[in-house]
């Protein structure tokens, strides 16, 4: 990869070759290079504006992405990276007029469903997210994007019946990021930490670079840890949770001052060592692991 | 819908994205504020998700439930007989009563938004900060609890 391109299609390809492989010091040299050459060229402005954004350099991604796109207004990736950053910076409005753009455009992907769908339930949209993923599917049955939107939004629903949604996405693509994501989601909701923890670590081990499962096996191994487990009525089942341990520690105070006025002192202590431990430790062990 | 309908933007009619208030905030207003102060933060969060005026009247539907729910009780003998049974002073016993009635409609308050919190849960959306409606909601809940305990407790 040591030869010097000549065209800037070559650099571009040069670029993705790096960037696919996480390079980005060889990519940002190879572009750097190619747009010295071609400065105005679409797709190293796109590759410029992707490795800033693998880089957490959003503000220069979004610059380098509106750049592309008055360069070349109709260019889908750089459409995309756009409508992405502008989620990240919480601009939902502005993402889902370029989603839309973008899926006048291409009416039969289904990936774009897939972001589309998911950008909705961000949004809190459930009905919406969930048709969008069913509308990405009867295009393509298999997409991932819209599978884990529908496993998504099948675990917000919640309830009794089976989260078909994450069994088709398991079946389908089990090695997939976008399983391990949905399924760690699936299992935390059901209070099932330990198992969260074990998946995403797995995952972890496979791909260690990835920061997104860095931070997600960080937290599910605080809130995993032997301190934390008798917090586990409240991670369980939230502040419902807390609201019927409140009641019925009230309900037992009262009933003690009444007929063992000797055990209610010592309650009401381990009752509020309790609500200071569940308030301040969580927080506490988050600055010591 | 239709994929015309499908492909219709949402967000725009939003002044702000659509988001919930502080879940611990919720609990806390609805724990020291009572049905009114649930009510409160919870007419906040409807209001954030653009939907206040459907859910307006359910709204004062369960305050007023919450509210005459204790009316019902202590008219029939039943409260004073529980508040009793706790021992202590009647008014705090009371006041304890319209706090765990704050929980309940704080709960319903839930079941009726159950689907936003559950996606915001699910897709990691941020909560909002709930300083000024928690304050809010607080302030005029403990306010609206003392006066209808006092009320209660004088004139019946």
């Amino acid at each position: 990869m040591d030869d010097q391109p000549s065209s800037a299609d070559a650099f571009a390809s040069q670029a993705f070759y790096f960037i696919e492989r996480r390079r980005l010091d060889d990519a940002r040299r190879i572009l750097k290079d190619g747009l010295s050459q071609f400065p105005q060229d679409p797709d190293l402005l796109f590759h410029s504006a992707q490795v800033e954004w693998l880089n957490d350099e959003n503000e220069a991604a979004e610059a380098t992405a509106r750049q592309v796109l008055s360069v070349a207004p109709e260019h889908a990736p750089a459409r995309q990276l756009l409508a992405n950053l502008l989620i990240e910076r919480e601009q939902f409005a502005d993402a889902e007029l370029l989603l839309i753009g973008l899926l006048r455009d291409y009416p039969e992907s289904a990936d774009l469903y897939g972001r589309y769908s998911r950008l909705m339930l961000r949004t809190l949209h459930l009905d919406k997210a969930e048709q969008l993923a069913r509308e990405g599917l009867r295009y393509d049955p298999d997409a991932l994007e819209c599978l884990l939107a529908m496993a998504l939004c099948e675990t917000a629903r919640g309830g009794a019946q089976a989260n078909q949604g994450l069994q088709k996405l398991i079946t389908g693509h089990p090695e997939s990021m976008s399983t391990v994501h949905a399924l760690v989601v699936a299992l935390v909701d059901g209070g099932r930490i330990h198992e969260a923890h074990a998946i995403a670590q797995q995952a972890m081990r496979a791909d260690p670079a990835n920061e997104h499962l860095v931070n997600m096996v960080r937290e599910l191994r605080i809130q995993n840890h032997w301190s934390m487990k008798l917090l586990w009525p409240l991670q369980k089942w939230g502040w419902g949770g807390s609201a019927a341990m409140w009641v019925a520690a009230i309900v037992i105070m009262r009933a003690l001052q009444t007929s063992a006025p000797d055990a209610y002192g010592p309650f009401v202590f381990g009752w509020l060592a309790y609500v200071i431990y569940s308030w301040v430790w969580p927080s506490l062990i988050r600055r010591i692991l | 819908m239709s994929n015309d309908e499908l492909l219709r933007p949402t967000l725009s009619d939003y002044e702000r994205a659509p988001g919930l208030y502080n879940s611990t905030g919720f609990f806390l207003s609805s724990f020291f504020g009572g049905p009114l102060g649930a009510a409160i933060y919870g007419g906040a969060n409807s209001h954030r998700l653009g939907r206040l005026s459907k859910d307006l009247p359910l709204l004062f539907g369960m305050t007023a439930v919450a509210f005459m729910l204790p009316y019902v009780l202590h008219e029939a003998g039943w409260l004073r007989g529980l508040a009793e049974s706790f021992g202590g002073s009647e008014t705090r016993n009371y006041g304890l009563v319209m706090r765990a009635l704050g929980l309940a409609t704080c709960g319903a308050i839930y079941v009726m938004h159950r689907r936003f919190f559950r996606s915001a849960k699910v897709s990691g959306a941020r909560e909002v900060s709930g300083w000024v409606p928690g304050i809010a909601a607080v302030v005029a809940g403990i306010a609206a609890n003392a006066t209808f305990v006092t009320w209660l407790l004088k004139h019946h």
